[in-house]
């Protein structure tokens, strides 16, 4: 079940409905937990066990980390590393069977071959239980702060659950902290609370992105990547522009919706995306783009590496870590390995340009534009490794994107650059807050009868058909 | 930033101010108000659509409709020179070669085959509208949306279907080709076969709800536009095997060795050979039982059957029903045609009297016939055809053909 799918429509229907009708705040949780694990198991009931396996095991480890600190013993901080270690084990455990434990086989047969001894290719049949990427990082930031003593652990079974399973960022983010969520459980919300304009507003672009821009895009992205020598180099340029359209509606669109969901029942998730296409550097380009994953990586990754905290080289170390781990996050590939880093390269050149702006003025006054642009298209060629199959198919792209050198001649329709620059228009549109500021002053009854006709128009654009998220399968 | 979602900070229940929240109005009046701004944006968005709908109209049958699509574009372009259509699903789609079958029933019948352009009198030139997967009602739907404005020298339909339960599973529901069909008309002819069957009213329920998803979004205008103004293109395989079946008049032989279905049949000869036995049984069976009892078919399937008739014979032809070989253990053709409600049946459900169609060498999979056995399978249906109907052959004005049975005449 995906957010723009007609029955989620009806689940959340009743999901509002009955939740709204409960006064008991714990009815109201148990609802969202019930309601939760329902809409995980429409994909694979089966890996409910993993959810629930990891919301125990992270309970039991949150109130015995707390145990350790009150305990007068001297090896006291050995016994909470070894719960810390237990969390550790069983959500990165996890998280490394399903998702890497065929990549890994295949590294290290293909390592062994091309040392020339002779291995045995072996394949498990493992199915990737959606979300799990995102939920163990939710489980973890748990254990970690009660660790670090930023998070008195919960004596409430259900908070923790609810937190772990909340349906609407359950398998693709925003990746929220235990921190920012369990204190809203405590408290009972109220509907006057709830923006609602904000939230169908926020629903509805997300859906536009999602429904009428990338899935729309989809077809085309999937055709060029497909066999990229055919094409011409303008084809490559529309390709690779398709696609990193597309993957930003795909991904914020999913943010938004999520978002859009959780305040309709009174609770608030992190913003995810504050327009990163428009970003004037690479590292203001992950300020804005999955800002729940890379305050997470910072937080849990970068600091405990040493973050700046040593020389220069080590900050560089350190940055380059968390960015090829990054990127090993969002897939079981090399090519994933080399998107994060290009992107740690890409951060480390950024501060020595920025060191350098400081003893060259002149350099510092370089336009914002150029920065904007510069960033764009390093991001772009980024996303050649994100979205090809292999290699050389990622290297055949980046010449004729690049280079513009194809062996091709087929061409992809020019009318998409039109579509393109409507996109850009609209996007830039809504970071100037410019309709959205129209949108709040309606009267209600109009915002009611706009929204109405919009909805409508849409769902004309709406390519039939399932297409999942993007980002479920990371 | 669209605005925050929350008009209060996240981690209390109070305004920004820090005040609690009160609750100054009346649960009931909180209600009423978004009650109705509920029903002013439900109304405009009805409304929208409508207007939409009449703005951006759904075509009969679209172009980018696989399969669907490119065979109806095909036969649109040259349907004057066709005297006989074939519809059915993929039993029809990968097994009846209209090339061949031409050939062979003029050869059959010791006259000269069609040549492609000129129609004489007794010319026969016919057309494989066959599409994988169809389903009672929608194959019913499309033969009725094609005759809708039927061929000046049509003269036979041929029919094939199993006559289902009518579902529409979701993941079909959810595509452009169910969507299309889905309009008042033709789901009332999806209510009509569901509520006239013998299953139990929930199961009716069910079956009809199947339908209501398409309904749905076929009246919400769900991806008009994107089909219609922003038509999605065919993959390279979809463009490649429409290219090669509107070569050979709609015909697409399966070969693809790596099809699950085959792979299952070449590693379970024997679990092939059991069904065959049990469907030799049932066959003979049935036969016994019809002799001594009345045969019986269901209301809704009785109906349907009626329906396809009289929208055939209303296109000017002579509607002749086929039951290719298949494993399937209905007999709902027979039945019907014992009933009367059919008049022409050619019936290849009989492993002991068409031993070469289920020939393990002539099948592609347990449902269907290889291109070798496709072929035999025409050149029977021809044979069959040009003696069971040759009267038709002869005449320019439609053929008077005869209640027969293809086996009696063998």
């Amino acid at each position: 079940m995906i957010f723009t799918e007609f029955r989620f429509f009806i689940f959340f229907a009743i999901v509002f409905g009955v939740y709204w009708a409960l006064r008991s705040n714990g009815w109201r949780k148990a609802w969202i937990l019930a309601c939760s694990y329902a809409f995980y198991g429409a994909w694979d009931w089966r890996f409910l066990s993993l959810i629930i396996g990891s919301t125990l095991v992270d309970y039991v480890v949150g109130l015995n980390l707390v145990k350790c600190d009150d305990s007068s013993k001297v090896n006291s901080s050995k016994a909470k590393r070894s719960w810390l270690a237990l969390s550790l084990c069983v959500n990165l455990g996890a998280l490394a069977f399903f998702k890497y434990a065929n990549f890994f086989a295949d590294s290290a047969v293909g390592f062994f071959s091309w040392m020339g001894l002779p291995v045995n290719s072996v394949t498990l049949g493992i199915v990737l239980p959606v979300g799990i990427s995102f939920y163990t990082f939710q489980t973890l930031s748990y254990s970690l702060d009660i660790y670090a003593g930023q998070l008195q652990p919960k004596k409430n079974l259900l908070d923790l659950a609810t937190f772990v399973a909340f349906f609407p960022q359950l398998v693709a983010g925003p990746i929220v902290r235990a921190a920012d969520f369990l204190p809203q459980l405590e408290i009972a919300r109220s509907f006057d609370q709830v923006n609602v304009r904000a939230c169908l507003t926020l629903f509805m672009v997300g859906f536009f992105k999602k429904a009428c821009v990338s899935d729309n895009l989809a077809p085309i992205v999937d055709k060029y990547f497909a066999a990229p020598d055919t094409f011409d180099a303008i084809s490559s340029w529309i390709g690779v522009l398709s696609y990193t359209v597309q993957i930003y509606c795909d991904f914020s669109g999913y943010s938004d919706m999520a978002i859009a969901c959780a305040g309709l029942l009174g609770y608030e998730l992190c913003v995810n995306f504050n327009f990163p296409y428009f970003a004037s550097s690479i590292t203001d380009f992950w300020r804005r783009w999955h800002i729940s994953l890379s305050t997470w990586l910072k937080d849990y990754l970068y600091i405990p590496l040493g973050g700046n905290r040593g020389g220069q080289w080590f900050t560089y170390r350190n940055l380059m870590l968390t960015m090829v781990l990054g990127g090993l996050w969002h897939g079981a590939a090399w090519t994933f390995v080399v998107w994060g880093a290009l992107h740690g390269g890409a951060l480390i050149a950024h501060k020595e340009w920025s060191k350098l702006g400081k003893q060259i003025p002149i350099l510092a006054k370089t336009s914002a534009l150029w920065g904007v642009l510069l960033t764009f298209y390093w991001v772009c060629i980024t996303w050649v490794f994100f979205r090809a199959d292999s290699f050389s198919s990622a290297l055949t792209v980046l010449q004729s994107f690049v280079l513009l050198r194809s062996p091709g001649g087929e061409q992809l329709s020019l009318g998409l650059i039109g579509f393109l620059a409507v996109l850009l228009l609209l996007h830039w549109l809504t970071a100037r807050q410019i309709w959205t500021r129209a949108v709040e002053r309606l009267p209600s009854q109009l915002f009611a009868v706009g929204y109405g006709f919009a909805a409508a128009i849409i769902l004309t654009l709406v390519p039939v058909g399932y297409t999942a998220f993007i980002y479920f399968q990371f | 930033m669209l605005g925050n979602v929350l008009h209060s900070p996240s981690h209390s229940g109070g305004r920004p101010d820090g005040r609690p929240f009160k609750r100054s109005r009346k649960r009931s009046s909180v209600l009423t108000k978004y009650a109705k701004q509920s029903l002013a944006g439900f109304l405009a968005f009805v409304v929208a659509a409508a207007v939409l709908a009449q703005i951006i109209p759904s075509p009969t049958i679209p172009s980018n409709i696989v399969f669907v699509g490119p065979k109806n574009d095909y036969y649109q372009a040259h349907k004057d020179e066709y005297t006989a259509l074939f519809f059915g699903s993929s039993r029809v789609y990968n097994q009846i070669l209209p090339d061949a079958f031409d050939d062979i029933a003029w050869q059959a019948t010791g006259q000269t085959p069609h040549s492609s352009g000129s129609i004489t009198s007794g010319s026969i030139n016919s057309y494989n509208f066959g599409v994988p997967a169809m389903r009672a009602i929608d194959s019913a739907v499309l033969l009725e949306d094609v005759l809708a404005n039927p061929p000046k020298n049509l003269k036979w339909v041929f029919f094939e279907s199993i006559l289902d339960k009518g579902y529409e599973p979701i993941p079909n529901a959810r595509t452009y080709r169910a969507i299309y069909w889905h309009n008042w008309e033709n789901t009332a002819i999806a209510a009509q076969y569901i509520f006239n069957s013998d299953e139990s009213l929930p199961k009716k329920l069910v079956l009809f709800g199947s339908h209501l998803l398409p309904f749905l979004y076929h009246h919400i205008n769900v991806g008009r536009l994107f089909n219609q103004v922003l038509p999605s293109e065919f993959s390279e395989e979809e463009r490649t095997v429409a290219a090669e079946f509107t070569a050979q008049e709609g015909f697409y032989p399966l070969r693809e060795q790596s099809d699950p279905k085959r792979q299952a049949f070449l590693q379970n000869p024997a679990g092939y050979e059991d069904a065959v036995a049990t469907l030799t049984a049932a066959q003979a069976q049935f036969e016994t039982a019809v002799e001594t009892e009345d045969a019986y078919l269901s209301t809704n399937k009785q109906l349907l059957l009626e329906r396809i008739t009289q929208t055939i014979r209303a296109a000017g032809a002579e509607p002749i029903f086929i039951e290719p070989p298949s494993l399937h253990p209905e007999n709902d053709f027979q039945a019907a045609q014992k009933l009367g409600i059919i008049d022409n049946l050619l019936s290849y459900k009989d492993p002991q009297r068409f031993p070469q169609l289920y020939a393990p060498q002539n099948r592609h999979d347990a449902d269907h016939l290889n291109e070798t056995g496709s072929r035999e399978f025409t050149a029977l249906l021809a044979h069959d055809f040009a003696q069971d109907f040759a009267q038709g052959f002869a005449s320019n004005t439609s053929p008077e053909i005869a209640p027969s049975d293809s086996e009696a005449n063998r």
